[in-house]
């Protein structure tokens, strides 16, 4: 299998006026070919900013401070903006929350699919339609002829982020990043967006890295996942490893807070306190302050990301 | 049996969304008509809220359970329909006379940005209501709040700070504080936690469940998130363009639903590392509250429709052990279903 | 924390620091309303005292010029006056004015705005008409009609005395709808906020959640465009002034004083009009400036690039 996307030591840092934070911190993983990878983590996590990091939208305020992300072989941080901008949206497609924020109001489903294909390919407005309906067709758009004429306001939400998916299918992208692509939805349409995305990428071999705070989502579609906290990952390995036996205390918090691990009725499992903003984390380790295990050592020295005896890397200097 | 907390028999809440005169004028047929633009969030909704329970009503955006939350709290005047507190109705009662029950029902809102008001400090927030009800001495009333602030878990010291000085889930046990301060028996609880994350989720549904143990309390659950409900219900009721399809005993509704409705909203919930999808498909979109269907409100996406339930409307139903449904066919449904899972096994 | 660290921290006096214009401007309006204020204490005449005006002092141009002297920095005008301290009297009148009219405007229009927001229904649509139709008459319009009526009834001596609080009640009276509208809008908005709901839920009266919960909440835009207002009403101030329905010469605001000049620009004496129309741009430009800086720094939104 090869390795579609590299990120090695990927630092985002902020300049705001109460200081220089580091929203992303030194973060890496692998993806291969046709991968599915969650990126895990509550609000504030820096797993949205990872996202944006990976293709190189970070704006002002915010910049890449250090690291590198290889998208099969190339250097994605040294691009040009002209550069960058024909990976975006042709090789790498992206998947927001908001379906509005991909779709534009005022233009007709058609035209949005026909422009982003033409800004990619040459190719005639008629081949494109025919494109862009087999497409729709693809994210099981019921007919998708009628719909090329429609504006996104005549859809409903669950039908406009299958439009959203079918703008970002229309390239072949070979890696789809979904930023919380459902968190706005009812869970029947959920439920029916996660398969469609599931499906597509293991027919057209896509990867893909979904990003959400929702580990029960993350857990029935990915292969992998990342857990991330205050800016770092502190656990990656196989999904069904990490559901069924996390190893870093923050990922087993996590997973016991949740009412499924419970009987009905009992109390949960909290964890303590809130993570810490990201202008006073504190030294060592960042979950020492909620951590029940955390020692002398949590306080001054900060775990790296490392491998740990089952397979898979953990930032705990109690996981052996 | 001891007599319901609180009942409400037949429902209606509309919203008139017609704008002024000159909007709602139409020509028909040669001369201009009046016409109304309803839409019709609440539906002849009947149900009972035992003392001590926890009754979640669950559905999907626009179903109406917010509007049945507030309507029920007096926020929105009913349409039709009455609402009995302690056998008492309380839907018609002027401002001063609903003044006692304020104390007795409150509410706790889902947007913790938004239920705090963000120009007073935390101690005005929570002494105004008990200053209000109450006839208690400045120093009493100090106490009071700040021993509500300490069950809720957040530090008395910190009253003097303004909403915005706290983190979502700190406000939100502030806006339970408030609820709580002027000794309710029934709380309203909108969506309590869906705006929170997952680790503060658990600690405010903790809170949550403490506080109704410690003081007797009596919950009406607002939320789209099933597996919270199925945690924390004493009852569901589950909602669907306005009405109740189906209400039962939560080990009930989560271990064998009636409703075609319930059995695809169940099946969609992502559960832990389970591969591969168990989810029912039920096709097309929810029609809107204006124009509503006729008949069963679920038929245009109900597998299992037949003429009769695009023209009666089905009455919830007794089916043993207080699990109610609203269905024409839930017993050839269910005979269906065993068959089937009796031809897999 | 102590208030006066909590100034020093906030983001208000660090976004307003590193704007150089509204820095600027804010000394600008500083130093004017300081030295319209405190006239009496530094101008070097009183205007109003008539016993110390020496009708040969007349039309006098500026010290540095032929003919200037030194008593008189900015010359005088046609009656003798020091225009520099006619200029100082001037500018208090004026801000005296531009300040009670957005007073009384808000007054009116918040007490309004607020019922009309939070109440609704037929009463809101009433009130609005009001307001259109309030608004369908010019400032100027009302002036005139009203100012015609009252010299006519009081004569114009007595007219003289009660210019000034006239003039607030004129222009008051015929700007409250901007505010009316204003505050409706942000009440309408602030009104389905949960905490709304909440203060209903206890069971607070109505009055009680307009006034205690709401109105702070839907102050921000009434501060914004207070500034622009106390502009706008200067304006008008002057402008009734120049077309002679506002302050009587004898104790001339900057409008009037404007007037005053304007009839001798053309036999050279141009100082009389220049001097104050520049400190009325000025005083102006100013607020303006100003307003536009609270605007954009309340309004997020409306940022340009950070």
């Amino acid at each position: 299998m090869k390795t579609l996307l590299e990120v090695d030591n990927l630092t985002v840092r902020f300049s705001l006026r109460a200081g220089e934070i580091t929203a992303v911190d030194q973060v890496d993983f692998k993806l291969q070919e046709g991968e599915r990878f969650g990126l895990v983590g509550e609000s504030g996590a820096g797993k949205s900013v990872t996202g944006f990091a990976l293709i190189n939208l970070i704006s002002k305020p915010g910049y890449i401070a250090g690291g590198s992300v290889r998208f099969q072989g190339n250097e994605l941080t040294a691009l040009t903006d002209e550069q960058i901008r024909r990976v975006r949206g042709n090789d790498i497609c992206m998947i927001f929350q908001d379906p509005m924020m991909t779709l534009n109001p005022v233009l007709t489903i058609g035209t949005q699919m026909v422009e982003t294909l033409q800004a990619h390919r040459s190719i005639s407005t008629k081949e494109a339609k025919r494109a862009a309906v087999e497409t729709l067709r693809k994210v099981q758009i019921p007919s998708p002829e009628r719909r090329l004429r429609q504006y996104p306001h005549e859809l409903s939400g669950g039908m406009r982020q299958r439009v959203v998916i079918a703008v970002a299918l229309i390239t072949s992208p070979s890696l789809i990043i979904a930023d919380e692509p459902t968190t706005a939805l009812d869970v029947t349409i959920q439920a029916e967006i996660m398969a469609l995305l599931l499906s597509l990428c293991k027919d057209e071999n896509m990867g893909l890295i979904l990003i959400t705070h929702d580990l029960a989502v993350v857990s029935q579609v990915t292969q992998r996942i990342a857990v991330m906290y205050a800016g770092r990952i502190v656990e990656v390995g196989a999904t069904d490893d990490i559901v069924k036996h996390p190893r870093h205390p923050y990922t087993i918090g996590l997973l016991s807070a949740l009412p499924q691990n419970k009987p009905r009725g009992q109390r949960l499992d909290q964890i303590r306190g809130v993570m810490p903003t990201l202008l006073d984390i504190p030294p060592g380790c960042p979950f020492n302050e909620r951590c029940d295990r955390a020692q002398e050592i949590c306080r001054r020295q900060r775990p790296g990301l490392e491998w740990k005896q089952h397979g898979g890397r953990v930032a705990c200097h109690f996981v052996e | 049996m001891e007599a319901p907390l609180l009942s409400i028999h037949n429902l209606d809440k509309h919203f008139d969304i017609s704008g002024g005169l000159l909007d709602q004028l139409r020509w028909k047929g040669g001369k201009p008509v009046r016409e109304r633009t309803m839409v019709r969030a609440v539906n002849r909704v009947s149900f009972e809220i035992r003392k001590g329970e926890t009754l979640s009503v669950v559905g999907e955006s626009g179903c109406g359970k917010s509007t049945l939350a507030r309507t029920i709290i007096g926020l929105y005047p009913p349409n039709r329909g009455e609402i009995f507190y302690r056998e008492e109705r309380i839907d018609r009662l002027s401002p001063a006379r609903m003044l006692p029950y304020r104390t007795k029902m409150q509410m706790v809102f889902q947007d913790p940005y938004a239920s705090l008001n963000p120009r007073m400090r935390v101690r005005e927030t929570l002494e105004e209501p008990v200053r209000f009800h109450r006839r208690l001495s400045g120093a009493e009333i100090k106490d009071c709040v700040a021993q509500v602030m300490e069950q809720v878990g957040v530090d008395p010291s910190w009253a003097d700070r303004y909403p915005h000085e706290f983190s979502g889930g700190q406000r939100q046990r502030i806006s339970i504080a408030r609820a709580l301060v002027v000794n309710p028996e029934f709380i309203i609880a909108d969506e309590p936690i869906s705006a929170l994350d997952v680790s503060i989720q658990a600690q405010i549904l903790n809170l949550l469940m403490d506080a109704q143990q410690e003081r007797q309390l009596t919950y009406l659950f607002i939320s789209h998130d099933l597996s919270v409900v199925e945690h924390i219900s004493t009852r569901v009721a589950v909602m669907y363009l306005g009405t109740v399809c189906e209400l039962a005993p939560v080990d009930a509704l989560f271990d064998g639903p009636l409703h075609p409705y319930t059995q695809a909203l169940l099946s969609a919930i992502p559960r832990l590392g389970e591969k591969g999808s168990r989810h029912i498909k039920i096709e097309g979109d929810v029609p809107t509250p204006i124009q509503l269907p006729t008949g069963c409100v679920f038929h245009g996406r109900c597998p299992h429709v037949r003429t009769v339930c695009t023209e009666t409307v089905p009455k919830l139903r007794d089916f043993g052990g207080g699990h109610f449904a609203a269905c024409h066919f839930i017993e050839e449904i269910t005979a269906r279903r065993a068959e089937t899972s009796g031809h897999l096994a | 924390m102590s208030t006066l660290q909590k100034i020093r921290q906030s983001d208000l006096l660090h976004n307003f620091l590193r704007d150089p214009l509204a820095v600027g401007s804010f000394f600008v309006l500083l130093v004017l309303v300081a030295a319209g204020f405190l006239s009496p204490l530094i101008a070097p005449h009183d205007p109003y005292d008539t016993t110390t005006i020496d009708i040969m002092d007349s039309e006098m141009p500026p010290a540095w010029m032929d003919g200037g002297e030194s008593r008189f920095l900015l010359g005088t005008d046609s009656q003798g006056r020091d225009l520099l301290s006619t200029i100082l009297y001037g500018m208090r009148v004026s801000i005296l004015i531009g300040i009670g009219a957005v007073v009384l405007q808000a007054f009116l229009g918040i007490f309004i705005g607020l019922t009309s927001g939070y109440v609704g229904g037929r009463l809101d649509a009433f009130l609005m008409r009001v307001a259109d139709v309030q608004l369908s008459f010019s400032t100027y319009m009302v002036a005139i009609f009203i100012g015609a009526i009252f010299k006519t009834i009081f004569g114009v001596g007595l007219y003289a005395q009660v210019a000034v609080p006239f003039l607030i009640m004129v222009i008051g009276f015929a700007e409250w709808p901007q505010y009316a509208r204003t505050v409706r809008a942000s009440v309408l908005a602030e009104k389905k906020q949960e905490y709304v709901e909440a203060a209903r839920v206890i069971g607070f009266p109505s009055s009680r959640i307009m006034w205690r919960h709401i109105l702070p909440n839907a102050l921000t835009p009434v501060l914004v465009i207070s500034t622009v207002q106390v502009a706008n009403a200067i304006m008008s101030e002057a402008a009734l002034s120049f077309i002679g329905l506002g302050m009587p010469v004898t104790r001339p605001s900057l409008g009037s004083l404007i007037k005053i000049g304007f009839e001798y620009v053309f036999s050279g004496t141009w100082w009389i009009t220049l001097f104050p129309g520049i400190v009325l741009v000025l005083l102006i430009l100013a607020i303006n400036l100003l307003g536009d800086w609270l605007r954009d720094y309340l309004n997020p939104k409306l940022y340009k690039g950070a």
